[in-house]
């Protein structure tokens, strides 16, 4: 696998690319408090490849959804699969009840952060979507009655309503097109969920990153981290890693395990945007001495 | 977009159900009786046959001892005119109840005032009725009630039917 990874690090770079958030530094380190954009980000990507093995089976038909949801159940791993893309799905509106709070207490809707509001913002109409479309899917009876419900507050909107409702429901009364427009609006919203998600998270994403560090070349704290010195750092330890700028990890052996575990850190607590030199009001002591001008922004 | 569009077009394409539903001795004065409106409808791709396409509640409101002919009947889609769920009759059976928010309407098919109820009811209107008259079988000579049976708009204050 190491070796796999090697050669296409050797024509692609992508390790390089991964630099930055390898290096982040959570400010009052680590804690459990800081998972929970990361615990929402992996119940997606259960999700995601839960959803996508159930589309395996899944038929979204009026006749044949709840024979093949009833398919899916009745063999052990179907079961266990649906299982958790049901209770993942469960999971994550409770996370994302604890998360926007904890984003609220921590004040991290203000600048420079307010992309983790923002992205909280557009995930919660996403999360409304999924439950209204995905619980019809199983074809029972009570689905169906959910969806004609649902369908006639959406056709009691003023002018737009009937239209709209006649648009997804595709008739008199729910049946073959409802669910299969269903289907589809449960699946595409995967579609732009994962463009965020590679925008805040991932290699596309790191463009922010570089223009943080550009924006914050003066900052000393900065420059400090992308030399690699020996700043004594206590609750930074997710930069003991740190090796030298010029070949990442050319000459280490656990660099690509760190890597993968900054990986999962970075898409964590999405505090990268955090190594912005305003944020930093209360900077660590170290970090205040040698840079008295960080404390003023 | 035409493609997209083509199931708003198709929406609403069932026509009116004329049906026989009850027969006429088996209606009690003011006791709403539940009958099937059984008929056919086009699901996409799919057509139905002899499938129930609703449920008519019908109401007697003439004494028994009326000539059969003279007969008062009222007939009601099952449908919730609040957003569509199925009326059932309260325990008592003295109203119709709507089991998703609450909607009652007494056996005249009147929303229920919200004081009397204690909440707020849903419902925007009155029951819908749907049009229905009492006509004798050629073979059998037993009476019978005729519905024509199609469904109405949801969540308006006025009836409106879905055409």
């Amino acid at each position: 696998m190491r070796a796999v990874l090697t050669w296409l690090d050797n024509r692609t770079g992508y390790r390089r690319l991964l630099v930055p958030i390898g290096r982040r530094v959570v400010p009052k380190g680590p804690g459990w408090w800081r998972t929970t954009a990361s615990c929402l980000l992996w119940l997606l990507i259960v999700q995601v490849i839960t959803g996508g093995l159930l589309m395996t089976t899944y038929s979204p038909s009026a006749n044949s959804a709840w024979a093949s949801v009833h398919y899916i159940e009745s063999s052990a791993g179907g079961s266990f699969i649906r299982g958790l893309h049901y209770f993942a799905a469960q999971a994550m509106i409770i996370l994302f009840g604890i998360h926007i709070v904890r984003v609220l207490l921590a004040g991290a809707f203000r600048a420079p952060r307010e992309l983790i509001w923002i992205s909280g913002l557009i995930l919660a109409p996403l999360m409304l979507l999924w439950a209204i479309t995905g619980n019809p899917l199983s074809g029972t009876r009570e689905g169906f009655a959910q969806i004609d419900v649902e369908g006639h507050i959406l056709g009691s909107t003023p002018v737009v309503g009937p239209f709209l409702r006649d648009l997804l429901i595709g008739g008199d009364q729910p049946g073959n097109l409802t669910l299969t427009h269903l289907y589809f609006l449960h699946g595409v919203p995967q579609v732009s969920r994962q463009g965020r998600v590679r925008l805040r998270t991932g290699p596309d994403g790191l463009w922010i990153e570089r223009l943080a560090a550009r924006n914050n070349r003066q900052s000393p704290k900065r420059a400090v981290l992308s030399q690699g010195s020996q700043r004594p750092n206590a609750g930074l330890r997710r930069v003991s890693h740190r090796v030298p700028s010029e070949s990442p990890f050319a000459t280490r052996a656990e660099p690509d395990r760190q890597m993968a575990v900054g990986r999962v850190a970075g898409a964590a607590d999405e505090t990268w945007i955090d190594r912005h030199a305003r944020r930093s009001r209360r900077p660590p002591a170290a970090s205040a001495a040698s840079a008295p001008g960080t404390v003023s922004g | 977009l035409r493609f997209v569009l083509s199931t708003v077009r198709r929406a609403g394409a069932d026509p009116l159900i004329v049906q026989r539903v009850a027969r006429l001795k088996d209606l009690r004065r003011n006791e709403p009786f539940l009958a099937r409106v059984i008929g056919n409808h086009r699901d996409a791709w799919l057509q139905h046959h002899d499938e129930v396409q609703g449920r008519v509640w019908v109401v007697r409101r003439s004494e028994a001892t009326a000539a059969p002919h003279q007969a008062k009947i009222e007939a009601f889609t099952s449908l919730c005119p609040h957003l569509g769920c199925a009326l059932q009759i309260s325990p008592a059976r003295d109203q119709f109840i709507c089991p998703c928010h609450k909607g009652a309407f007494d056996l005249s098919g009147q929303p229920v005032p919200s004081e009397k109820l204690g909440y707020k009811n849903p419902a925007p209107r009155a029951m819908d009725t749907v049009d229905c008259r009492v006509v004798q079988d050629a073979v059998t000579k037993e009476w019978w009630v005729e519905v024509q049976y199609g469904p109405f708009t949801q969540a308006l204050g006025a009836k409106v039917a879905k055409t």
